[in-house]
């Protein structure tokens, strides 16, 4: 039940960001459909709709016009499209509460460089929620003796990574079932995981972790060497060359890793030649590969092959 | 009792132009503090990108007055956007802000600010300010150009105007 209300009041707070009339419709959902809402979808020209476990739905009313997505921008940026103007180049805003705005259209460019949009014709608000405590089952998988191996996150995209890394950094960061927290560094290239705003965590991601976001991957990872002495290395999907030099270096620097990666399982991440160095390396030791059944989400721990 | 009545009309004429005279100096003054919280203005959203509340709030406390009375009703007006957008919460502080004694023309290019003010990037929120801010410093000009020729012409109008009807009702 307490669930459930966290739930409904997670989407309630992402209809906040919707312009008016569109939230006015979206308020009339049922409970249920709340509870389950995954994102609002607003394309010029057709209806708002709202995305679940359903698909998408469409939501009574007038279909989505220019002037709605320009109020949507301004209120999720607080009328301060500029302060938000490096995330807004990259497609996306994080917005108070931690949800994220997912933006399309025409963009503009300046030397060689996405400048911005000069046309959104579509955006996305995703109800993100915290899953407070499903990482401590896996975690204890990861800390055999207390300590914590490295390891990374493994499931196909949208499957949940980012919400059970967020965990994970949590429960090292703070501490749990005896073992002592240990200091963190997140490196939040993209602003999923801690959602800074204001320089302020939306999520909880630990007393003990030190945020770093907006920075490219490999760049923050040294950055949070050098400046944060920290115990653990937490960062989010490694898709670059670069992001695998960068957790390299790290490993050298004696500290543990924690990565997510796109791949359905170990087999998958070994045929990617970008992980096939971090492997032969012994990076990583374990993986936590994310599943489904029967509608819920499964973590199994599994040993990770490597030279080292 | 005449002679009290014509010290009367005397004073009345002479306190007409003082307040005539006062008010070109306030309107000028009005423009001056309007024009110098613009610096501080595009000073915080372009350089150090502080956020629209943020800069509101400050400029409310920092301004000098009746400046400052702008940006706090604008910054109060801030807990209405997504009901309102921020151009017309701007334009309602600035049609809100009397004290400001400005003109059509010196509240329309104020006004203007609000279509620019938060949306896009830095370089469109500097030009957009400068802009305004240079409109300002005409109208500024040109209010103490005003000022100068009107503050010892409206005085001596008044003072004359008084002395008139002294000389009348004697």
């Amino acid at each position: 039940m307490a669930e459930d209300a966290y739930a409904v009041s997670r989407c309630d707070g992402a209809m906040l960001f919707l312009p008016y009339g569109v939230r006015e419709t979206a308020r009339k959902l049922g409970r249920g459909e709340r509870a389950a809402a995954e994102e609002f979808r607003l394309r010029v020209g057709r209806l708002p709709a709202v995305l679940g476990p359903w698909g998408e739905k469409e939501l009574p009313g007038e279909p989505v016009t220019k002037r709605d997505l320009e109020a949507l921008l301004e209120i999720a940026t607080g009328a301060s499209a500029y302060s938000s103007a490096a995330q807004v180049r990259e497609g996306f805003v994080t917005v108070r509460g931690g949800y994220r705005i997912g933006l399309c259209g025409s963009v503009s460019m300046r030397d060689g460089a996405v400048a911005g949009f000069s046309a959104i014709s579509s955006a996305d608000v995703r109800v993100s929620r915290e899953a407070r405590g499903a990482a401590a089952k896996p975690l204890a998988e990861l800390c055999p003796g207390g300590k914590f191996r490295s390891a990374l996150i493994l499931s196909p995209p949208g499957g949940g990574k980012t919400t059970l890394l967020r965990d994970m950094v949590r429960l090292l960061s703070d501490g749990e079932a005896g073992r002592a927290g240990v200091r963190t560094a997140l490196a939040d290239e993209r602003g999923e995981v801690a959602a800074l705003c204001g320089g302020v965590p939306q999520f909880d991601v630990g007393k003990r972790t030190d945020v770093l976001d907006s920075c490219p991957k490999a760049r923050a990872v040294m950055m949070l060497l050098r400046a944060m002495n920290p115990q653990v290395v937490a960062l989010d999907e490694i898709t670059a060359p670069e992001d695998a030099a960068a957790i390299l270096s790290a490993r050298n620097c004696g500290v543990s890793l924690l990565a997510t990666a796109h791949a359905d399982g170990p087999d998958d991440l070994a045929a990617r030649p970008l992980y096939r160095e971090l492997l032969a390396a012994g990076v990583f030791e374990r993986a936590v590969v994310i599943g489904r059944q029967d509608g819920e989400r499964t973590y199994s721990v599994t040993e990770l092959g490597g030279a080292g | 009792m005449r002679l009290v009545g014509a010290a009367l009309m005397l004073a009345a004429g002479l306190a007409f132009g003082l307040a005539g005279a006062a008010r070109l100096t306030r309107h000028a003054s009005a423009l001056e503090a309007v024009s110098a919280s613009l610096v501080v203005m595009e000073s915080e959203i372009c350089s150090r990108l502080t956020p629209m509340a943020e800069t509101l709030a400050l400029l409310a406390s920092a301004s000098p007055r009746p400046a400052a009375l702008l940006y706090a009703r604008a910054s109060e007006g801030m807990a209405e956007l997504g009901r309102k957008t921020f151009g017309e919460i701007w334009s309602s502080a600035v049609d809100g802000t009397p004290e400001l004694l400005l003109r059509g023309d010196e509240a329309a290019s104020l006004r203007e600010l609000g279509l620019c003010l938060g949306k896009y990037d830095v370089r469109e929120q500097a030009g957009a300010i400068a802009r305004v801010r240079g409109r300002m410093e005409e109208f500024l000009r040109r209010a103490e150009a005003e000022r100068d020729r009107g503050v010892g012409t409206r005085t001596a109008m008044g003072a004359a105007f008084g002395l008139f009807a002294a000389i009348l009702l004697l």
